[in-house]
This record gives structure tokens, C-alpha cells and sequence, in this order.
């Protein structure tokens, strides 16, 4: 298993190459099917710490199935893809301490707003190298916002709730989905071609698995990753 | 032992060692307790010092950990980390050491690899992140460690680095690390006012002691409990304290320790003040006691040497009259002392009672004895001279007849006064005239007188050269001398009618001089008839006499004499074979006492 960053910086570049002759870019193909888990994340035994004073505890329910949902994207795009590309709108809310979504999944160029639906000051920051950006420290009720335009994948943090962070996934294209708690997936209107598709999940991605796409039909495809 | 038959040396002996004795155990005593408790107060305090180094060593780690778990919990070092490139953790690491100031700061991803490293080269960032502190910390564990280092021990705390709560996302590894080495160890010094070292596999990494110290400190590494080490010219008390839990070494014998050290040289040196002043203090009390001992034994004896002193006095004066007299204004009186003299003066008395009582009886006996013997000594002549007398009245006288008859009274006459003379002689103390004379050469002119005195045996003469001058009344002795010599040739005339000598050719009377220890020994020896055994201790007695014609006088006279020049006078013989008379003369430094 390898880690997505890196190989999201070579995808970028082969999405062109690979892509199948024109196809009809209405219609296309559907690539479904279920990214199985192997076993959950394991707990950490930890020692209280002072971070832990400000934390909601029981967490919110959801918390945890936000976790088993990953996505699963499409090593190489096809040509033309990125000219689809509408201009688009994406949030983060923080509730609860939390980042809901856990995971983010945008297409370049996608403005992220961050509101801050507590009683209390958040914060956004994220170091990771396709977009490096602090919001600084905002009051409840109020909104900041991201524009992502490089590929690659972006976790932020709250510098004021050291267990918060999520992660968003920018994609130069726009074949990737995001699974349901139980893992489903179905990513549609897939130009028809011979496509490798990877699932991620917390980090952590699979091996990419090659799937052949049929103009109108559907393409089963799991995935067990970790 | 001659020192000890004196009562006065035993008493100050005894008292003497007795005090000496009870100063030199109390001394003993008073240095083994303070010793004692000297050595206490310092094994006290080492454990005391123990304890604070582990209290701080404690507060230290607990203070390291916290302050690794909050770096480690600070989202910028976490999002930092989640970046997984070394620049961007480099710079978050950087910051949070300059705000803890650890010596050594190091940031492993959830692989383990570095990410950054402050205050220790990059080999050594790898050998510490190959350490399992790491792979703990990557399995969510907190792990503390000890490492050697070239100058010092590195005290580690290593952390997860991770996000999330209820399912956290492991990030990586934060480890902080402190030094123990000099400069700690220079601080724990301040507090604690011991030396410190901190060692690890048999080595002395850090001390406050120089480091010429530190084989001889190396040694103390594996010991247990308290232990004593020669460093230079100190002596240690030293002891060693595992830094890390057993846990936590992991059961190591060579895990890190803390050695605390403790100069008994320098603590113990007050001891040294104490017992120098114990000695001096000893010397002073023995001489105190000595000297009070000897008071005490003089004021024993003091008495005694006056009641001596006049003992020796009356032995040597005969005067029975003096007595002892015991000061009575003495500041303490000595009973038994006073007991002594009153004693002692009772005796004197008594013995001058009894020599009254006995020299009266002896006079009334005497008396009576020499009243026979004038009845009859005297009686003789007169009855001679009357019938004498008698025949000078009868008519028809021849001219011979009467010289004869006037030659018996004259002779008669004669013979009376001899005896009024002896008893004079007796009777009459005459005062001594002594004079230093040659002895050899007074013998034989007593000698020489002796034959004098009439037709008998010669008298041989067997002088000792070697005699030395003695002091005498030649006069008086004379008259016991030739008193004695002419009894010997008595003696050995009447031997004449019994039959010849049984050694013939042997000296019949023989004069003889010695020298002997202390005086010198005159003897007159003769081969005559000798005395019986009955008379033989009556012969000194006056009027005693186996002589017709005798008056008895002659032989208590020589007695008289010869103890009236301090000597003695003595007899031995054998019936039949002879007589010696035996006179010893004191030197003239004794006869003069």
C-alpha cells in the first residue's frame, strides 16, 4: 500500500494520456461497487491530556461512520475531462468540534467554506504542500473560504482542538466518488475505456485495479483496503 | 615488684590506673557513641539525598513527559507531521525546542523515519529512532529511555504523534530528551550538597568529581545500597540510585544510574576536632587524677613515715619515753593512723613497765645472790684472816710463823678487794669511751696480757688481715677480752689432769679476728673441758660460776661490756672437747647509730 499523495502528483500527469479515443462525454459508463475495510483503524490507548478538558465527550454519533467512508477515484482521466469542470462550491461546516464532512472530495478549482457552527472559536489550518493556508482564529457563526486549485489531498487541522482534522481530496477531474458508511460507490457518466481506479481511505490507498468501461454500462468493481 | 611493696605506690597506683581506667572508658565510650552517631547522621542523609534526587528526578520526567505530550498534541507539529516532508517538520521542531529548551528534540513518521532533528547529528537521530521507545510510541505507548551519550546520559521521552479521539490517526513520534550530564549534575550538587555522577554500562558519563574520578566511581555502578570509595585523598560514602525503573530497564544490571557521593573526609572532619579534643581532654583528666592520686596516697602514709620515724628512733635510742604525737589541728584526721600511734604508744609503755617491773627483780635477785656470795666469798677470806689473827696471839711465835701468818691476811686482804672490785665493775655503770682502733693489733696485746697473768697454755693468734679499724673502749673491752682468754686456759689447764687433748699438736687457745658483712667477729676457741649443756645458757649470768675462787662476775661483765659497744656476745660448746666464745662487733658506722 502506498500513500495518496504521492501518487496523486503522477496521476495528475497520465490523466491525458490515458484517456480513450472521444467518446460521448453525455452518457458514458458507471463504475460501482464496495470498498471493504479490513479492519478498522485501531484505538489508540492514550493518556488523558489537557486537550482532552474541551472535548464533547460522547462524540457526535456519525463521527466514526465518517471514517469508513472513502473514495474512490480514477487514476487517469480522460482527455477533455477538465474541461467539464464547472465552477463549484464546497463546504466544511465544524460542528461539535468536529469537520463534517470528514472527508472532502472537490475537483480543482472549488471554493471550501469553512463556517463555524459552534459556540465556540475555531480554526483552519493546513500545512499539507497543495494548499498550505490558515484561516486564523474565527468567532461562531462566521465563514471562511478556500479556493483549491492544486490536485492532491489536503487535511486540516483547528490549531485551538488538536483532535480535529478532516481531509479534502482535489481532483483534476471529475471521476471520483465518495462511499456511503457501508462502502458503496458508484461513479457515473465514465467515458467508455480501460481505466485503473484506486481506493482511499483515511491515508491509506489500495493498489489501482484496472476496470474497462462500456459506453452505457455499468462496471463492478470492489475493494478491500488496509 | 619493689615499687609495689610500698603501701603509698600501691595506693597512688591504684588509684591512679583506677582513674585511668575510668577516663580512658568513658572516653572510649563517649568517641565510639559519637563515631556512631556521626556515621548515622550521614547514612541519614544520603538516603535523605537520595530521596530528593529521585524526587526531582521524578518531577524532572513528569515534567519532560508533559511537556512532550503537549508538543506532541499541538496541531501545527501535527499537521506538520501529516505532511511527512522533513523541511516543514524541521521548522515546527525548531520552534517548540527553542520554547522547551530540550537538548534534543526528534520527530519520526508513522513509519518511523526522521523528520526532523534538533540538537543531535543525523547518524545519532537514527540510532535513537531505531531505539524501541519509537516502535512503542508508534503503538500508541509512551516510552521513557536512557541513552549514552559521549558526555552524559540522555534522558528520552517519546510520545505519539496522532489525531482524533475516539479512533486516532497515528501521525508519527515526538522525542524530547534531556541531558544528564555535567551541568545537571552541577545543579543537583546546589540543591542536594552532594556530588553527583550519572553512569550507564560501567561507565561514568557525567560527575560533578573531576574526571580523573571516574574509574574509581565506575566501580560503584553495579553496587547496591551504600558503599565507600577512595577517590584521591577523599573518602566517599557513595550510592547509587537506578535512574529508570526495573520496568522501565527493562531488568538491565547495566541500566543508567545516579551515584551520590558524599565526602566523609570532609563530613567525618569535625570527628577529628571531637576526638582531638577527647585526647587532650583524657590527658588533662589523667594528669589531674595522677596528681590527686598521689595527694591521696601521701596523706595515707604521711601518718605511717611519723609513726615510722619514731619507731626507728626508739629502736635506735632505747627511749621508751618518746611517743608519737599526731598533729590534732590536721584537716583530716586519720583514724587508723591515730589508732596506730595510740597503739604504738601503749606499747612503749608497756614494754618500759616491764622492763621497770624486770630490772627490779633483777636487782632484788641479784641482791639475794650476791648477798650469798659475799656472805661466802667473803667469809673465807675473814675466817683465814681471823685464824690468822688466832695464831699471831699465840705466845712462843717463831719468826716464821709469822711472816707466814701476815702473808695469809695480806693475801686474804688481797683477794677481798679483788672481789669488791669485780662487783664494782659489775655494779658501777661506767661510761663508754669509744676510740677507732686496729683490732688485730688490741688482740694481741690482750693477748700478750693474758699470759701475763700467769704460767698456762700460750694463746695462738689467727687474725684476719682484712679487718678494718673498729670503734671501741679499749679499756673496757680489754677487762672482757682477757677475761675471756684467761678462762680458756683455765679450761684448758683443768683439761690437764683429765688427759691429753684429742688433737694433739692442735693450739689449745686460739685468738681469731674476722671481717663480716655489716662488722667484724672476734672469737676466743678452746680445747678444754668445755661446759655442760645445763650451764651452757647460764654462764652470762652474774654470780654464776663452776670455778672455785670464782665470783661468777667475770663472764656478765664481758656481757656488759660487749652490749654496751652495741655488739653481741655468744656462746657454743661441747662438753669434753672445748668452748668458743664468739663476739660480733658492729661496724663503727652502726655502733655509732
Amino acid at each position: 500500500m502506498t500513500r495518496g499523495l504521492s501518487l496523486f502528483v503522477a496521476s495528475v500527469a497520465a490523466v491525458c494520456a490515458a484517456a480513450s479515443a472521444g467518446a460521448s462525454a453525455a452518457r458514458g459508463g458507471t463504475i460501482r461497487g464496495r470498498v471493504v475495510l479490513k479492519e478498522a483503524p485501531k484505538r489508540i490507548e492514550r493518556l488523558p491530556s489537557v486537550a482532552d478538558l474541551g472535548a464533547p465527550m460522547p462524540p457526535r454519533h456519525g463521527a466514526d461512520a465518517d471514517r469508513r467512508r472513502s473514495v474512490v477515484y480514477l487514476e487517469s482521466a480522460p482527455r477533455g475531462a477538465f474541461e467539464l469542470n464547472p465552477p463549484a462550491h464546497a463546504m466544511m461546516d465544524q460542528r461539535n468540534e468536529t469537520f463534517v464532512p470528514h472527508v472532502l472530495a472537490i475537483t480543482t478549482g472549488t471554493v471550501v467554506d469553512f463556517p463555524n457552527s459552534d459556540r465556540i472559536y475555531h480554526n483552519v489550518f493546513s500545512l499539507s504542500r497543495p494548499a498550505r493556508f490558515d484561516l486564523g482564529r474565527y468567532a461562531a457563526g462566521r465563514s471562511k473560504s478556500v479556493r483549491f486549485d492544486q490536485p492532491g489531498i489536503v487535511r486540516v487541522f483547528c490549531d485551538i482542538h488538536s483532535h480535529m482534522n478532516a481531509f479534502i481530496l482535489v481532483f483534476s477531474h471529475p471521476f471520483f466518488a465518495v462511499t456511503d458508511e457501508d462502502g458503496r460507490y458508484h461513479i457515473d457518466n465514465v467515458p467508455p475505456g480501460t481505466y485503473s481506479v484506486v481506493a482511499w481511505n483515511e491515508g491509506v490507498s489500495s493498489e489501482p485495479r484496472p476496470v474497462a468501461v462500456t459506453d452505457g454500462g455499468a462496471a463492478d468493481l470492489d475493494f478491500t483496503v488496509r | 615488684m619493689t615499687i609495689l611493696s610500698s603501701l603509698r605506690n600501691r595506693i597512688f597506683l591504684a588509684s591512679a590506673l583506677l582513674a585511668m581506667l575510668c577516663i580512658g572508658l568513658a572516653i572510649f565510650v563517649v568517641n565510639v557513641r559519637v563515631t556512631q552517631e556521626a556515621e548515622r547522621t550521614l547514612e541519614r542523609e544520603m538516603v535523605a539525598t537520595a530521596a530528593l534526587v529521585d524526587s526531582l528526578r521524578t518531577t524532572r520526567t513528569e515534567t519532560f513527559t508533559q511537556m512532550a505530550r503537549f508538543i506532541a498534541d499541538a496541531p501545527p507539529l501535527k499537521a506538520a507531521v501529516d505532511t511527512n516532508d522533513p523541511p516543514t517538520v524541521q521548522d515546527v521542531a525548531d520552534g517548540y525546542q527553542q520554547q522547551v529548551k530540550a537538548n534534543l528534540l526528534i520527530v519520526t513518521n508513522r513509519v518511523g523515519r526522521v523528520l526532523a532533528t534538533v540538537g543531535a547529528s543525523a547518524p545519532t537521530a537514527e540510532i535513537i529512532a531505531s531505539q524501541p521507545a519509537v516502535r512503542r510510541a508508534l503503538a500508541g505507548r509512551e516510552s521513557y529511555s536512557l541513552l549514552p551519550q559521549p558526555d552524559g546520559v540522555i534522558q528520552l521521552v517519546t510520545v505519539p504523534v496522532f489525531v482524533g479521539l475516539r479512533q486516532p490517526d497515528m501521525l508519527g513520534t515526538l522525542s524530547v530528551g534531556f541531558m544528564l550530564d555535567n551541568a545537571l549534575a552541577g545543579q543537583l550538587k546546589q540543591i542536594t550538597l552532594s556530588d553527583i555522577a550519572f553512569g550507564m554500562n560501567g561507565q561514568i558519563l557525567a560527575a560533578t568529581l573531576p574526571r580523573t574520578a571516574y574509574p574509581a566511581l565506575a566501580g560503584l555502578l553495579s553496587t547496591k545500597g551504600l558503599s565507600r570509595v577512595q577517590i584521591g585523598a577523599a573518602e566517599y560514602e557513595a550510592l547509587s540510585r537506578p535512574l529508570s525503573t526495573p520496568l522501565e530497564a527493562g531488568g538491565e544490571a547495566s541500566g543508567p544510574v545516579a551515584l551520590i557521593l558524599r565526602s566523609r573526609t570532609e563530613q567525618l572532619r569535625f570527628l577529628e576536632a571531637i576526638h582531638a579534643g577527647l585526647v587532650a581532654t583524657a590527658l588533662v583528666a589523667v594528669l589531674l587524677a595522677t596528681l590527686l592520686s598521689f595527694g591521696v596516697a601521701r596523706t595515707v602514709t604521711r601518718p605511717l613515715a611519723a609513726i615510722t620515724d619514731v619507731m626507728r628512733d626508739v629502736a635506735a635510742t632505747g627511749d621508751l619515753t618518746r611517743k608519737i604525737a599526731l598533729g590534732s589541728g590536721r584537716r583530716w584526721p586519720d583514724a587508723d593512723a591515730r589508732l596506730l600511734a595510740d597503739t604504738f604508744n601503749t606499747l612503749t609503755d608497756s614494754i618500759a613497765r616491764f622492763q621497770r617491773e624486770i630490772s627490779q627483780k633483777e636487782r632484788l635477785s641479784s641482791l639475794g645472790r650476791l648477798s650469798t656470795v659475799i656472805a661466802h666469798e667473803i667469809r673465807n677470806p675473814l675466817m683465814i684472816i681471823k685464824a690468822s689473827l688466832h695464831g699471831l696471839r699465840r705466845p712462843g711465835l717463831t719468826a716464821a710463823e709469822l711472816g707466814e701468818a701476815v702473808a695469809d691476811i695480806d693475801e686474804e686482804v688481797a683477794r677481798l678487794n679483788r672481789i669488791v672490785n669485780e662487783v664494782l665493775d659489775f655494779a658501777r655503770p661506767v661510761p663508754i669511751r669509744r676510740s677507732t682502733v686496729d683490732l688485730n693489733a688490741f688482740c694481741r696485746e690482750c693477748a700478750a696480757a693474758s699470759e701475763r697473768g700467769g704460767a698456762g697454755a700460750a694463746v695462738h693468734l689467727d687474725l684476719a688481715p682484712d679487718v678494718p679499724p673498729v670503734s671501741i673502749d679499749p679499756d673496757r673491752l680489754r677487762i672482757a677480752l682477757v677475761n675471756l682468754l684467761t678462762n680458756a686456759r683455765q679450761a684448758v689447764a683443768a683439761r690437764n689432769g683429765d688427759g691429753p687433748a684429742p688433737e694433739p699438736g692442735a693450739p689449745l687457745v686460739t685468738l681469731r679476728t674476722a671481717a663480716r658483712p655489716g662488722g667484724t667477729t672476734i672469737v676466743v676457741a678452746d680445747r678444754g673441758v668445755g661446759i655442760d649443756r645445763a650451764n651452757e645458757a647460764r654462764v652470762f649470768d652474774p654470780f654464776f660460776t663452776t670455778r672455785p675462787g670464782g665470783t661468777g662476775l667475770g663472764l656478765a661483765i664481758a656481757k656488759t661490756i660487749v652490749e654496751g659497744l652495741g655488739g653481741t656476745i655468744a656462746v657454743a660448746s661441747v662438753p669434753g672437747r672445748g668452748t668458743e666464745f664468739r663476739i660480733d662487733l658492729p661496724s663503727p658506722g652502726r655502733a655509732a647509730s
